[in-house]
């Protein structure tokens, strides 16, 4: 009879992909409920099976013994978690008490020919994948894809002996949810001037897409928030279209988007890394392509309304 | 007070190249450096060493190369570094190496705070500092982007997902740091050369407690069986034209793809 895996589900958090991720284990999936819609989260994913085992967000001390105590519990073969800087702290305490192999930001499970947990996650700056064989009686994984903000919350306060207590939480503007953007349209240091952003949002109005930008632009010329940056140092995304201009294609930001359905890549360098990763390319300037882009949008918008 | 870094020495992924016949990453060849995140650490420590007078030791895990790693963090700050020797090729198990930076800073206790990097530039996980934190239980925060050190602890900012978070810290504690939280300084090689190697301890695993044959298992345990380049998508459909064509050809695409709006 083989052990169940278990789903970490916190209020809107969207955990359909973790779920298909262990589709092909062959494994019960139970969820692991961290706070009041936890439930809910669950069902969406289609998971029938749910242990809450707080009502309310909790520290992530906390929720580590929590989710030590139900792992041993169900005798759970793997716990997964959602690759978020919360759950990360979360996932390493649970490891060490559970004394499990762990890995974050899996991108892919399987079992090998003995049966044992295999995943796949990105190492070396992103220009590598690289598999892991998992031979402890527990796993404990991060997946990327099913962070969210919102649902991963902790408490107000923490750490009943006073060695760390939360004195205070400002939440982060969030105009742009890149995650759950169907489209996206990047930038990078092809773009001239700050000045020149218009052009790019009037692209992604007309295309329905959020903008997003490279480190550079973010980071250190400050055209645009960090939240809206992709690659190592940002989000992670994989949206149905990824339209890509003026990006040279570093690996650094490549890791961020390359598991998107459909990447377009438009860059006046024909060498650029970033048509290795392209579904279609186009060599030229963005200054010319984007607003004559724009403009058959529209087009077709008002032809097809 | 007295402040451990953790440092890494990691291959540096702009100059690693993938073998063009098996696609297999190049790594014996590719130059070596301090992980970019622990020289932001290591700037946080050389001020707390400044500032508040605290002593700074740096800890390490990794080949006898990893010595001259260790050697350019003591050119920004510290009296003196301890390299744990491991059997290393490629990336070591997060939970192996936890458990002997654990076992090295046994050997400094009492000691009030452990700063390292949020992440390593080769293995990317994240999991180390949460790990040690567990194993010496202690607290631990992520992404620290702000640290104020106070008698007996610290204020401390940290950026998650969502929210700007601040905590009150009591020592000792982990701490690892977000790349925000300051800009580190550039040390010379002849700074670096100039730090004598008798700084530098290598110690095995076993010196400092580690049952060696656990480890080899423990690393068995979460090994990494094989590396191939990430990628792998068709070769792009290239548009060509002028830049009218290549608009209409990329909207033809998108349609085909079913990906417009």
């Amino acid at each position: 009879v083989s052990r169940p895996a278990a789903v970490v589900t916190a209020p809107g958090l969207d955990v359909r992909r973790a779920v298909a991720a262990i589709g092909g284990l062959g494994a019960d999936v139970v969820a692991f409920g961290f706070g009041q819609g936890a439930v809910e989260a669950a069902d969406a994913a289609g998971i029938q099976q749910v242990d809450v085992l707080a009502e309310e967000p909790v520290a992530g001390e906390v929720a580590a013994r929590l989710l030590a105590g139900a792992a041993r519990g169900r005798d759970v073969e793997l716990l997964v978690l959602p690759a978020a800087v919360r759950w990360t702290e979360v996932a390493a305490a649970l490891a060490v008490d559970l004394d499990a192999a762990c890995l974050t930001d899996v991108t892919a499970l399987r079992r090998g020919d003995d049966g044992h947990l295999m995943a796949d996650r990105y190492c070396y700056g992103g220009l590598v994948t690289g598999t892991y064989a998992l031979q402890r009686p527990r796993t404990v994984l991060t997946m990327a894809g099913i962070s969210n903000g919102d649902g991963v919350d902790a408490a107000p306060a923490v750490g009943g002996d006073g060695v760390k207590v939360l004195t205070g939480r400002v939440p982060l503007e969030q105009t742009a949810d890149l995650g759950a953007a169907r489209r996206i349209v990047a930038v990078g240091r092809g773009l001239r001037d700050a000045g020149d952003l218009p052009m790019v949002e009037e692209l992604a109005d007309a295309l329905g897409a959020a903008v997003a930008c490279t480190r550079p632009l973010a980071e250190d010329l400050g055209w645009l928030p960090k939240e809206r940056q992709v690659g190592l140092t940002g989000h992670t995304v994989r949206p149905e279209l990824y339209l890509a201009l003026g990006i040279s294609g570093q690996v650094q930001h490549v890791v961020g988007m390359r598991d998107s359905d459909v990447v377009v890549a438009v860059n006046t360098n024909p060498a650029a890394p970033i048509f290795e990763v392209a579904d279609i390319g186009a060599v030229g300037d963005l200054y010319e392509i984007v607003p004559r882009l724009v403009d058959a949008l529209v087009r077709r918008v008002s032809a097809h309304p | 007070m007295r402040v451990l870094t953790f440092v890494k020495h990691v291959p540096d992924t702009t100059g690693l190249a993938l073998d063009p016949v098996t696609g297999q990453p190049m790594l014996a060849a590719a130059p070596t450096k301090i992980s970019d995140y622990d020289r932001h650490a290591m700037e946080e420590a050389a001020r707390l060493g400044q500032e508040r007078g605290a002593e700074v030791v740096v800890l390490g895990v990794g080949p006898p190369e990893a010595a001259r790693t260790l050697k350019e963090a003591l050119a920004v700050g510290g009296s003196e570094a301890l390299l744990v020797a491991a059997p290393v090729d490629g990336l070591v198990d997060p939970g192996a190496t936890a458990r002997l930076l654990a076992a090295a800073v046994r050997r400094y206790e009492p000691f009030d705070v452990v700063l390292c990097g949020d992440v390593s530039e080769d293995g990317y996980h994240g999991l180390v500092p949460g790990m040690v934190a567990a194993l010496l239980g202690v607290p631990h925060v992520a992404g620290v982007t702000r640290l104020e050190a106070e008698d007996g602890g610290a204020q401390v900012t940290r950026t998650a997902e969502d929210a700007v978070e601040t905590y009150r810290i009591r020592w000792p504690a982990v701490l690892s740091v977000s790349r925000a939280i300051n800009r580190p300084r550039f040390v010379t090689a002849v700074q670096v050369m100039k730090v004598p190697m008798s700084r530098v301890s290598v110690y095995k695993p076993g010196d400092l407690g580690v049952d060696e044959a656990e480890l080899a298992a423990e690393r068995q345990a979460t090994r990494i069986v094989g590396l191939r380049a990430a990628g792998g998508r068709p070769a792009a459909e290239m548009l060509t034209g002028s830049p009218e064509e290549m608009v209409d050809g990329l909207l033809a695409a998108l349609a085909r793809r079913e990906v417009l709006p």
